[in-house]
């Protein structure tokens, strides 16, 4: 079930009208249930494999709380993760596996040989399996007890506003927070408004900006032999936009639906566009994912607490692995790898970049200095999103090549871009989401809160008008309905 | 109180957004604004209760084959054509329910073609059949009878299917399209079947086909609604090219029509009695044209007064809009002719006799006695416009007046012509300036010749006609 379908538009509501109406004691079996029902909407079977990462990671921690020695905490915590890498690897990965053994045994003359397993890759694996492992971790350095009720640990498990496409939640966070909602009050207005704000603010980021955008995009690459230079920047600038929107877009309305259940989710984005670095822009960007990265591999290879090789090696694994964690091919880890590369050259370049602009009496202070680093970030990033968006990363290395050889700047004058699948028309109606996506982040970094946080310190008015106005802006501009086959989440496939 | 105040600001706002929401989805509905009438739901929304007394069902073959003008004008029989593209069975019987809500026709001629299809081909016309009704327990139960499972949410809330429709708004989406105020379901059309011939079945041949359960069923339902209503029944096929399969089909039809009492009239078995000619009475193989709808009127209505006894509702103050429909016909007649009018005399003696028409006579130059082409003085003598006048005129339900002289100094004249348009008539120069008659941005001036004729038609609301001699 799609946030931005006419099935949620019922589910949701039920849900939670329910959900307030009910005692206190039926709340989490009744958001187990509608959890289970909302993954199972998709594809029934799979439920199988959350109960088993739910299973197994429950009893790992019920064995980790109890366990005395080092050594069998160790024991435990490795077969907990394990069991939950092999499914997801067995799911997602192996198909990956094959081909690549299957080209290495044809370098030695040998017959490849096929994946004798076809499966769909389940939505949202890697969301919730990491999400189990993290918790098992915690358990094992004692930042948490382990959990003994099922019902809430199945819960924090399979949370449906954020199970397919995150945020990725700890443990610490959302496993308190399903505990207290035995005795919360729940019919908290600033929630549910802040909430209902915030699911409007996703919807229209992902239905009127990322998949508007996403016309252009996908029309560039599928006849890149025939775009030029500015067209490839153009779409490569707009898959930016896209990705940002789209994820963006679902974790605003997961937060949201969330808020309206009385739970607070982590913040997943926080202004990216305005990063001026790489490093600022993973600190900005899918927070939960960067940051589980961060806590159960980074720093556990050792950070940056062994020199600076080593700190570029652990960097280079985080971020190596970051990009498959994406998916399976080698154009993700490609995509993470130049991450890895943008930091440490970043970092290595700072001295010499410190001088420079001393040299030249440049004030770092300025806005055109903070402006200029970053659209240099926003350009970093977009230009390796290339690998991101292509099919494969052959096709993404013709795409840059054709993006330097295929000079055509008269294309910018004689509306020959308004041929790539948004008129002037549309156009407009995107320039105009984009313009309010300008205005909600400026809003953001200098209020430091989110649109529906925000929209609590207006007047009853203001709050009106904006949630009428994205409102109608979905329902009259969303990308969506039956002429529409391209809305799904882009995140659901990781 | 402060209760009372937010409560207040909550049912304001409530109001707020569902007047939003409605009228959104007014602006974004499916409506028929193409002047082709390929559904008539909207005009029998736009009827009072009660007023029909001949109601045709059918699909295209219904629209472009029976005109409720003709009728009115020859017997005051207040008919009206129950019309959509491409109308299949489920939404035939769905649509007949929805009129039958509002109105109690003496008798209803059932185009029984749409038996041979269940299952729209074109997806327009699935949007049409389902979308042309109001939203209401009648038309959700045809999105079940007729959709896909999958498509079921979407037709419920709509939303998913018109709201792509902001792409193509136009002015009819936000007023009201002035034919739907007062149109009875017909598309007029004088245009003479130009696309070839089919085969002609043999009438000699009488093989009906085997009816399925769910065809037979859907006479039976028609049957049983026809009781309960308490209407007359009559089932026909307008003629056209009809393959063998069909015209099996309909003879089956006949057959059970026959066993079940209920009139049929297969007008493609009496094609030769009638003296259809399917190149003059057709407007491409499958449709009729104004010829051949004037044969089927001429037949319903001698059928009719043969079998039923029906009220002349001629000067009946609540049936104007069968007065509006026929003098729409008129006017449509009136733009028929003044296409194939290649004389301009005769083109300003079919303008001079048409009320309802706004011309503007725009005279530029001189001496006009003197060019042989164009017999200037007595076109403009159909008009009372002395043969030496020059300027710009506007010849209005019979009456002449003098717009402006061609004086560069005179001051332009603004002719309202309805609520959003002004044309702007000035003299800049004789001939070639593009400025000189204006309605909106769109230039009507005289493209290099003498005499411009722009024909403004009120009913219609728009320029219908525009010449230059």
């Amino acid at each position: 079930m799609l946030f931005n379908s006419t099935e949620f538009l019922f589910f949701f509501p039920i849900v939670l009208l329910a959900y307030l109406a009910m005692p206190k004691k039926a709340r989490i079996p009744w958001l187990l249930l509608a959890s289970y029902f909302f993954y199972g909407c998709w594809n029934y079977k799979y439920l199988a494999l959350i109960l088993f990462t739910t299973a197994v990671t429950y009893v790992v921690g019920l064995l980790l709380g109890k366990a005395k020695s080092s050594r069998g905490k160790k024991w435990i915590l490795g077969v907990g993760i394990v069991s939950n890498f092999l499914v997801l690897v067995f799911f997602k990965y192996l198909d990956f596996l094959f081909v690549n053994l299957s080209r290495l045994l044809q370098l030695v003359h040998v017959n490849p040989v096929a994946n004798p397993f076809d499966f769909l890759l389940p939505v949202g694996i890697s969301f919730f399996t990491f999400q189990a492992v993290g918790y098992a971790i915690d358990v094992y350095r004692g930042d948490i007890p382990a959990e003994k009720n099922f019902l809430q640990y199945a819960l924090f498990v399979s949370f449906f506003p954020q199970l397919v496409a995150g945020p990725i939640e700890r443990s610490k966070n959302l496993l308190g927070q399903i505990k207290e909602l035995r005795e919360k009050r729940l019919w908290d207005k600033d929630g549910l408004i802040s909430g209902l704000g915030m699911m409007l603010w996703g919807l229209f980021m992902k239905m009127v900006i990322a998949d508007r955008v996403a016309i252009f995009v996908d029309e560039v690459y599928a006849n890149a032999y025939a775009a030029g230079t500015v067209e490839r920047i153009a779409a490569a600038i707009g898959f930016s936009f896209q990705i940002y929107a789209d994820f963006a877009g679902y974790s605003a309305v997961a937060i949201g639906a969330a808020r309206m259940l009385g739970i607070h989710l982590m913040e997943n984005f926080n202004t990216p566009c305005f990063a001026m670095s790489i490093a600022e822009f993973w600190r900005r960007w899918h927070i939960s994912l960067s940051t589980w990265f961060r806590d159960y591999v980074y720093i556990p290879l050792g950070g940056n607490r062994k020199g600076r090789l080593r700190k570029y090696v652990n960097l280079m694994i985080t971020f190596l692995l970051s990009g498959f964690w994406h998916g399976a091919a080698w154009k993700f880890i490609l995509w993470g790898g130049l991450h890895g590369v943008y930091q440490i050259v970043g970092e290595l370049t700072t001295p010499i970049r410190k001088k420079v602009n001393s040299f030249l009496e440049v004030n770092e202070n300025t806005f055109g200095h903070k402006l200029a680093k970053m659209a240099g970030t926003f350009a970093l990033v977009a230009f390796a999103l290339i690998f991101f968006r292509a099919d494969s990363s052959r096709l993404a290395l013709d795409y840059i090549v054709g993006m330097f050889t295929k000079w055509n700047p008269w294309v910018l004058f004689d509306d020959s871009l308004y041929g790539w699948g948004l008129n002037h028309f549309e156009v407009s109606i995107l320039a105009l989401g984009l313009l309010v996506l300008l205005a909600v982040s400026i809003a953001r970094s200098k209020k430091g809160m989110d649109l529906g946080q925000y929209l609590l310190t207006q007047n009853m008015l203001f709050r009106f008008a904006v949630l009428l106005f994205l409102a109608l802006m979905i329902l009259v501009f969303g990308e969506y309905g039956v002429d529409f086959d391209s809305n799904k989440f882009i995140y659901f496939d990781f | 109180m402060q209760k009372i105040k937010k409560l207040i600001i909550i049912i304001v706002m409530a109001v707020a957004l569902v007047v939003c929401l409605l009228w959104t989805y007014r602006v974004l509905s499916w409506k028929d604004t193409s002047g082709s009438s390929l559904s008539s739901l909207t005009q029998l929304y736009n009827t009072d209760r009660d007023l029909m007394d001949v109601v045709f069902v059918g699909s295209s073959h219904c629209y472009c084959g029976i005109y409720p003008p003709y009728f009115w004008e020859d017997a005051g029989i207040a008919a009206f054509d129950l019309s959509v593209s491409g109308q299949d069975r489920n939404s035939a019987l769905r649509h007949l329910r929805e009129l039958l809500k509002t109105q109690s026709p003496t008798i209803v001629f059932f185009d029984v073609y749409g038996i041979t299809y269940s299952e729209q081909l074109v997806i327009a016309n699935e949007y049409r059949n389902m979308l042309s009704m109001r939203l209401n327990p009648n038309s959700a139960a045809l999105v079940t009878e007729a959709a896909t499972k999958d498509k079921w949410l979407d037709y419920w809330f709509r939303f998913p299917i018109i709201h792509g429709r902001y792409k193509e708004l136009k002015k009819t989406d936000f007023v009201s399209y002035a034919p739907n105020q007062f149109g009875r379901g017909e598309v007029v059309n004088f245009r003479c079947n130009e696309y070839g011939t089919g085969e002609l079945v043999d009438l000699d041949v009488f093989e009906p086909a085997t009816l399925s359960p769910e065809q037979e069923k859907w006479l039976d339902d028609l049957v049983k609604l026809s009781e309960k209503k308490g209407f007359t029944l009559v089932f026909y096929s307008a003629p056209f090219y009809i393959s063998r399969e069909a015209q099996d089909q309909m003879d089956a039809v006949a057959v059970y029509a026959e066993e079940a009492g209920i009139p049929m009239l297969d007008f493609n078995r009496m094609r030769e009695e009638l003296g259809f000619d399917f190149h003059y009475d057709l407007q491409d193989p499958e449709h009729l044209n104004a010829n051949g709808a004037r044969k089927m009127a001429n037949y319903f209505e001698e059928w009719l007064s043969e079998n039923v006894s029906l009220p002349d509702r001629r000067g009946d103050e609540r049936y104007a809009q069968w007065d509006l429909d026929l003098e729409w016909y008129y006017h449509v007649l009136a733009k028929d002719e003044l296409d194939h009018a290649t004389d301009p005399v005769d083109y300003a003696r079919i303008l001079a006799k048409e009320k309802d028409f706004k011309v503007i006579i725009s005279l530029e130059g001189t001496d006009y006695a003197s060019v042989a082409e164009v017999d200037y003085v007595s076109v403009l003598a159909e008009f009372g416009i002395p043969g030496d006048a020059g300027g710009k005129w506007l010849f209005e339900d019979g009456k002449l007046t003098k717009i402006m002289d061609n004086r560069l100094d005179a001051e332009p004249c603004y002719v309202r012509l309805n609520d959003t348009e002004t044309m702007r008539i000035q003299y800049q120069g004789d001939y070639v300036f593009p400025e000189n008659i204006m309605i909106g941005r769109q230039s009507y001036s005289h493209n290099g010749r003498r005499l411009a004729i722009i024909v403004y038609d009120e009913l219609l609301e728009k320029v219908v006609h525009c010449a230059y001699f």
